[in-house]
């Protein structure tokens, strides 16, 4: 029994954001490790485990469009909701979006597919109760069935992903992906524990698979 | 082609390109300040002296030192401060000259001062370089360490009396540059100029761990955006931050990424002189509607410059020569480059070299007082230049007026009312860059503008032809994708064989008008004027009127010339026999492009043979089918 597990996802859109375009979004041109743990997140997880996202391929041609979407500006702060609560009405509590609208664009991705491989790193390896097969047999049954917490989304909430197990063999990526391209810098993940902060890694796509290191490797911490 | 493709982002190809303007000695660096160097010690590895060079300029007695970025000189009163790599004699060699003059007492204190300086700048360049992995500094060091004043007078130069009091830079043998010029020592500089509260995390576009900038460097140099300038990387309202952070840390940047991208953005906005005509000219920049697109070559050498050059006129702008230029004779190598490509031979058989280049084009747009990202690609020159010829392929159309390629801000000004830039629909200009720029299907938008602006406007500028070119481009193009085997030159010139309902019924509209125009010289309100919307939108409707109305025509001119009108009538059930009996009640979309196309097509082939005011049947109309293939 493999440690891991591979699941294929795919959407007609997608938005995987640069932080550095985050208000006029630009999405990376491939998904990034986050997302695909975010997604896995969806289907099954426990607070004994994290995922590690080991390797990303990516199927379908890389293909951009741009949305404008009227958003708004501010948000309600949490006091306020906190006051509400307290209080028992929403006297007050309100955000008027006709006198906050902000248009931003929005540059996203068209019809992605990708696969996911990852592994599960458990907290506390020694506990008994939590061995790593069964999270990943619960996996495996949920992602079959189609079983989700809420439904897995590719990087935005908006952008519904679809998600298959895969069982047999990998599916090949197209042959424009062929190659080696270099993809810069790309956000590799949030560090909880140190303060959100956020870990860049260099992401190399050779022939459509990008391998991705662990969040404390060489490469990514100082 | 190259083995290893490359998908940055755009911050971190705007760094690159600093990178670059720097070692061409093109850009400003945080914390360099121009400064006055005299001579130069050239060191080797070990930090032994191999050679003094002057840099002073002019000659005689008007030499004066040359001016060059080097680390700032911090604020000197009457205290010892030191410079970074380079001060004067004093610090750095701990002499001065000696006035002869002074007493004992003062000379003495000249002398300690001196060597108060000497052993100032030694310990400022310890702190500096100490740990620093680079070849320049470990040179420095040494010589720092074996240096004794008194060996000022043992220096073999001719030089070692004017020497005295001038400042002072340091090389390292072999490099063309200065040793605060060497990558590194340049970045620990600027580590150092950089504010004292920022906090350090890893920087998105390095991946190193440096100060990361709180707000982002003021892009100038997009119209529309406030004049202090937009940021493209701003979190000012709240909604934009996540995660708890604060302004520039949901982007971490770091100061000197983010003085790079700043700078090099700025300057390829910046526009470049002005031609013969006072015209700003943009060597890196076109306007297309709201969309600025800034657009570089990833490369060193002359070469850069005709290929951005060549990318300035594939975007539409004319090849400009700024007043310097002219005077010196250049001509504009670009355009023979150009009318190669226009007349269909690939880049990679005209010039080969600039063909594996790498370009990036980045599209802006403002939005108060930020800038928005239109669209981002990357790419090679030889695919631009291929995927533009393409375009210029589907945009093809006979009966043709051009006399060369329209530029896409042509094509767009089209689409707006009353031809004004500003109303151009917004998103639609970069929707079409992408198609152009990367061959994929152009926007669903631009059919639709394209055709709203055919049915709004009145007169000679309603089917233009480059509207009815952007119709046709759409559609040649949305068949292609859908079928690879489609004909190069479909829909380009007269297709009598055609029998898609909407260009049947575009030729038949164009006969029947014809026929008007014939037997009503000088109509005032023709059927295109008044009927031109409906007959392509709802035809079932009012083509039974036409028909109805063009027999009048007929019979006034079967009066005057029966063989014309003759010829009229022939024409017209040629174009009705590959129609259905029952008329389409209403034409979508592309139909009523297609109708567009057959009009004009038609139109084209009936005034083709105009002799003198009077209008001909072509022979081509009146022709059977196997015929016309032959002609």
């Amino acid at each position: 029994m493999t440690q891991g597990v591979k699941l294929k996802i795919s959407g007609e859109r997608a938005c995987f954001t640069r932080p550095e375009m985050k208000v006029e979004r630009v999405s990376y041109d491939v998904i990034t490790p986050s997302a695909a743990r975010g997604i896995l997140e969806a289907i099954h997880w426990k607070p004994a485990f994290t995922w590690r996202v080991e390797r990303l391929t990516v199927l379908k041609p890389i293909r951009f469009e741009t949305v404008r979407r009227n958003e708004v500006a501010s948000r309600i702060s949490s006091l306020n909701v906190k006051k509400a609560m307290h209080a028992g009405s929403t006297e007050g509590l309100a955000l008027y979006v006709d006198e906050d609208r902000q248009q931003r664009a929005a540059t996203i991705l068209k019809d992605v597919a990708y696969v996911i491989e990852a592994r599960i790193d458990l907290k506390d390896p020694a506990n008994p109760d939590e061995p790593i097969g069964k999270h990943l047999d619960i996996f495996n049954r949920r992602a079959r069935k189609g079983q989700c917490f809420h439904r897995p989304c590719l990087g935005t909430r908006e952008f519904a992903a679809d998600f298959a197990l895969i069982e047999d063999e990998l599916p090949v990526p197209c042959q424009s992906l062929m190659g080696e391209r270099d993809l810069g810098w790309m956000a590799l993940d949030i560090d909880f524990a140190r303060g959100c902060l956020p870990l860049f890694f260099k992401a190399t796509m050779r022939d459509g698979v990008i391998e991705v290191p662990p969040l404390d490797s060489p490469g990514v911490r100082a | 082609m190259s083995a290893v493709q490359v998908s940055l982002g755009p911050l971190a190809a705007l760094a690159a390109r600093y990178d670059r303007m720097v070692a061409r000695g093109d850009a400003p660096v945080p914390g360099f300040a121009p400064a006055q160097i005299a001579f130069v010690l050239v060191l080797d590895t070990a930090g032994k002296v191999v050679a003094v060079q002057d840099e002073r300029t002019g000659d005689g007695k008007k030499k004066r030192p040359k001016v060059v970025e080097a680390p700032k000189m911090p604020t000197r009163t009457i205290g010892v401060v030191s410079g970074v790599l380079w001060d004067k004699t004093s610090y750095v060699l701990g002499v001065t000259r000696e006035d002869s003059d002074a007493d004992e007492v003062p000379a003495a204190k000249a002398a300690a001062r001196t060597a108060k300086a000497h052993e100032a700048f030694k310990v400022r360049q310890t702190e500096l370089l100490t740990g620093c992995d680079d070849e320049g500094g470990a040179a420095l060091l040494a010589f720092l360490a074996d240096w004794r004043p008194e060996a000022w007078a043992t220096l073999n130069t001719p030089y070692v009396e004017e020497m005295l009091d001038q400042n002072i830079a340091f090389k390292l043998n072999g490099d063309r540059g200065y040793l605060h010029d060497r990558a590194a020592l340049r970045n620990l500089v600027a580590g150092e100029a950089a504010s004292p509260d920022a906090r350090v995390g890893q920087c998105l576009v390095t991946g190193k761990y440096l100060p990361i900038e709180r707000l982002h460097p003021a892009i100038k140099g997009v119209p529309g955006a406030q004049q202090a300038g937009a940021r493209l990387v701003s979190f000012n309202e709240p909604a934009y931050s996540s995660y708890g952070k604060d302004q520039g840390d949901n982007a971490p940047t770091s100061e000197l990424a983010a003085f790079g991208y700043g700078t090099a953005l700025n300057a390829l906005l910046e526009s470049d002189g002005a031609d013969s005509k006072g015209r700003p000219i943009y060597r890196n920049r076109v306007q297309l509607g709201d969309a600025t697109t800034a657009f570089w070559v990833e490369a060193d050498g002359a070469e850069v410059e005709q290929a951005e050059d060549l990318m300035s006129q594939l975007f539409g702008g004319a090849p400009v020569l700024s007043e310097a230029e002219m005077e010196a004779g250049h001509t504009a190598q670009a355009r023979d480059v150009m009318v190669e490509l226009e007349a269909g031979r690939a880049l990679r058989d005209v010039a080969p070299r600039l063909h594996d280049f790498r370009i990036y084009v980045l599209g802006l747009s403002p939005n108060a007082a930020r800038l928005s990202v239109r669209f981002w690609h990357v790419g090679s020159l030889g695919e631009l230049a291929d995927n533009v010829q393409r375009h210029w392929r589907d945009l093809h159309l006979e009966p043709t007026r051009l006399t060369k390629s329209p530029p896409l801000w042509r094509l767009l000004r089209e689409l707006a009312a009353q031809g004004e830039a500003k109303n151009i629909p917004p998103n639609l200009a970069g929707e079409v860059m992408r198609s152009i720029l990367t061959g994929g299907r152009y926007p669903r938008s631009l059919l639709t503008q394209a055709l709203m602006r055919i049915r709004a406007d009145q007169g000679e500028g309603k089917l233009h032809e480059l509207r009815v070119a952007m119709l046709k481009a759409v559609i040649v193009r949305d068949l292609r994708k859908q079928g690879p085997d489609t004909k190069e030159d479909y829909l380009v010139s007269l297709d009598l064989k055609e029998t898609d309902p909407g260009y049947r019924l575009g030729r038949l509209f164009a006969v029947m008008e014809a026929a008007q125009a014939q037997a009503i010289k000088g109509v005032n309100a023709s059927i295109r004027d008044r009927f031109y919307g409906s007959a392509s939108a709802t035809p079932v409707h009012v083509f039974p009127l036409l028909l109805r109305g063009v027999q009048d025509h007929l019979s006034k001119i079967r009066k005057a010339t029966p063989g014309l009108a003759v010829k009229y009538e022939k024409a017209m059930s040629d174009v009705m026999d590959g129609l259905k009996a029952d008329l389409p009640p209403t034409l979508d979309m592309r139909s009523q492009g297609l109708f567009a196309i057959g009009y004009y097509h038609q139109r084209g082939a009936l005034y083709a043979k105009r002799v003198e005011g009077e209008a001909e049947l072509d022979e081509t109309l009146t022709a059977t089918p196997d015929e016309a293939d032959d002609q």
